[in-house]
């Protein structure tokens, strides 16, 4: 009997992490080569490296356990990769992140508070569309909790 | 002596009591609200309480563990949806017994079976810890190697759908600890030139990242998901059970510690062991298992809060964090320059007794708390997500922020939650990554060591393993986990159980 269905993406990321334990068996034998002893400092990282790559040939055996993900596009490659899209972001998750990305990099320009405060309304009212004053009030409450107990109880430095 | 003045340094401030207090209870709704765990409460606690003083910093993250460990079982009865993994099991007979109306009845029997087992887990480590750590004194740097390895790959193959993921999983931890300058030589290891990678990736970034802002992730891709409550008016204790169950209260809470205090386990096996073996041994249940019995709530609630006890055993003694809340607070001691190992106790006497005292009071304040505030928490299970877990993610940032001061962390902090989201989605546990990243120095330090000991050469290495029994036990317990856990073994079980039946 099978595991379960792969989920979309998945075969894809399994050999992401193939690629990963090459990339880490060659930066590992590169630094071990100019030291090759076994207590040098490439030797344990390159243990690593090939303990990677046994665990990802494992990881390719082991597919024969599950069941192929389904697309209802077919083998149209790019309705797979919006469906792909789909699964790893579904709803509000994309615009979620993208949101926080921009909040990380307009922190140190704009200082904590408004950047905090804009970045929770935003996203709580985007997550919500209909709770608007509820995700102002929130939001506002939120960054005055967050300023008096880091600031004062826990003594903290905020960005 | 030491272990006295630890003992009275608690009891005699009446602060760090307080600290205590009021982060058993607080443990107690983030420990309840599906969604927020202990670890990502002790991940946040960690980089918060960055610079307090050590004292009330552990005093904060002790009482967190408690009073969390013990949160989750509410969700799971009025709920079904486990608070925390260590309350799974305590579900299975809680909600039904919630559906008959009985919530305020089956969380009296969680709250007392949690102290319980709490104060038993004190006691054996108090016991305990002292005799592993004169044993420990006799450990050479291979058997850390091999200690090492053990734990993560206990950790990466329990609780994992699949061992070589898991594996895997402890492998991107081991590999993420390397990065920066090698402690032994100094020289510059997969840093590619960057400044900010020489000093290395701070452990309470990945923690926060892989704990706290990927879970939030996760909890995001499904807002409508709508709890169906129970009802409860207040919850009754019930002392006379106490007294009926009591056999059954110390051997789950004996097994809870036990499995606490194996390297890689942690409370959510010990609850699930603790209940199955509830079954096996209750002959003739009141009610049956899965249906409201009693017996299912005292099993797992007991050995889910000795766990605690146990798991600092290794964590305290070996340097081999239990799981990983017990990784977190091991995390937290090194930040307060305190150095968890077989040295630890002749070093840290009063730290030790501290902990032990701590894990005492705070059981203490969990017997109080847990019988309060029911109507409060209707009230905060009921904060939407979408309010919930921007402000998560808001603490994750100012997390990574303020241990180094530095912009920079922020980025890893959201990297390491990005790439958490995914690895969660594609079924690859976490925790072992944590516990990779933790016992990565320990893990490479103590092979490096090891083999140098006998010359570099690896045929040196492997019969010096064998020669010695301490060595060669650990390496016996690694051959024999490999083994049960490979397809090889699973077939032989699956076809002498069909033959049996056939």
């Amino acid at each position: 009997m099978k595991i379960r269905e792969l989920e979309k993406g998945e075969l894809a990321s399994i050999l992401i992490f193939t690629i990963i334990g090459i990339i880490v068996f060659v930066l590992s034998f590169q630094i071990y080569k100019k030291n090759p002893v076994l207590s040098s400092q490439g030797a344990f990282p390159l243990l690593l490296g090939i303990l990677m790559l046994i665990m990802s040939a494992l990881m390719i055996f082991e597919l024969k356990k599950y069941d192929k993900a389904t697309y209802t596009n077919g083998s149209n490659v790019s309705g797979k990769i919006k469906e792909l899209i789909e699964y790893l972001f579904p709803g509000k998750i994309l615009p979620v992140i993208i949101l926080i990305l921009i909040y990380s990099i307009a922190l140190p320009i704009v200082g904590f508070i408004i950047s905090t405060f804009l970045y929770l309304f935003l996203s709580m009212a985007m997550l919500k569309t209909k709770d608007i004053i509820k995700s102002l009030l929130a939001s506002a409450v939120s960054v005055a909790v967050i300023l008096i107990v880091f600031q004062f109880i826990f003594k903290v430095i905020l960005p | 002596m030491d272990f006295f003045e630890g003992a009275l340094m608690l009891i005699t401030n009446p602060l760090l009591i307080a600290y205590l207090a009021v982060f058993v209870f607080l443990g107690i709704y983030v420990g309840a609200i599906p969604g927020l765990s202990v670890t990502m409460a002790c991940s946040l606690l960690i980089s918060f309480t960055f610079s307090w003083e050590m004292l009330p910093a552990l005093a904060a993250m002790l009482g967190v563990q408690i009073g969390g460990v013990y949160g989750g079982s509410r969700a799971a009865i009025l709920l079904n949806i486990p608070g925390a993994p260590a309350a799974v099991a305590t579900g299975f007979d809680g909600y039904p017994l919630a559906k008959k109306g009985l919530a305020g009845e089956a969380i009296g029997v969680t709250v007392i079976q949690s102290v319980v087992g709490g104060l038993i887990g004190a006691i054996i480590l108090a016991i305990g810890a002292p005799i592993i750590s004169e044993f420990a004194l006799r450990f050479a740097p291979r058997d850390y190697f091999l200690l090492g390895i053990m734990g993560l790959l206990l950790v990466g193959s329990l609780g994992s759908e699949s061992t070589p993921r898991g594996i895997y999983a402890a492998l991107i931890g081991l590999f993420v600890g390397t990065i920066g300058l090698d402690a032994l030589t100094g020289q510059q290891r997969f840093t590619l030139g960057n400044i900010y990678l020489m000093g290395g990736v701070h452990y309470v970034v990945v923690m926060l990242g892989l704990f706290g802002m990927s879970e939030a992730l996760i909890q995001l891709r499904d807002l409508n998901i709508y709890p169906v409550k129970q009802k409860v008016d207040r919850i009754k204790p019930d002392f006379k059970r106490v007294l009926k169950y009591l056999p059954l209260t110390i051997r789950s809470s004996l097994l809870g510690t036990f499995v606490g205090a194996l390297p890689g386990t942690g409370g959510d096996i010990a609850a699930l062991m603790a209940y199955d073996q509830a079954k096996r041994t209750t002959k003739n249940p009141k009610v049956p298992f899965g249906e409201g019995a009693i017996e299912g709530l005292v099993a797992p609630e007991s050995a889910n809060n000795a766990a605690i006890g146990g798991a600092y055993i290794p964590m305290l003694t070996l340097g081999i964090p239990g799981d990983a809340v017990t990784a977190i607070i091991m995390g937290a001691m090194f930040v307060h320059g305190l150095r968890p190992g077989p040295l630890f106790m002749s070093e840290s006497p009063d730290i030790f007794s501290f902990l032990v005292i701590g894990n005492f009071i705070g059981n203490i304040f969990l017997l109080i708390f847990g019988f309060m505030g029911i109507k409060l928490f209707i009230k905060i299970v009921e904060v939407p997500k979408h309010i919930l877990m921007p402000i998560i993610i808001i603490l994750s940032v100012v997390g990574a922020f303020t241990i180094n001061n530095n912009v920079a962390d922020i980025y890893w902090m959201l990297g390491f939650g990005i790439v958490g989201y995914i690895l969660k989605l594609y079924h690859f546990p976490t925790a072992p990554i944590i516990l990779g990243v933790i016992l990565s120095s320990l893990v490479e330090q103590n092979y490096r060591r090891g083999v140098s000991m006998v010359g570099n050469n690896l045929i040196d290495f492997i019969a010096d393993i064998l020669t010695h029994p301490i060595s060669l036990v650990l390496l016996l317990a690694i051959v024999l986990m490999l083994i049960t856990q490979s397809n090889f073994w699973r077939k032989f079980i699956e076809k002498k159980t069909n033959k049996q039946k056939g």
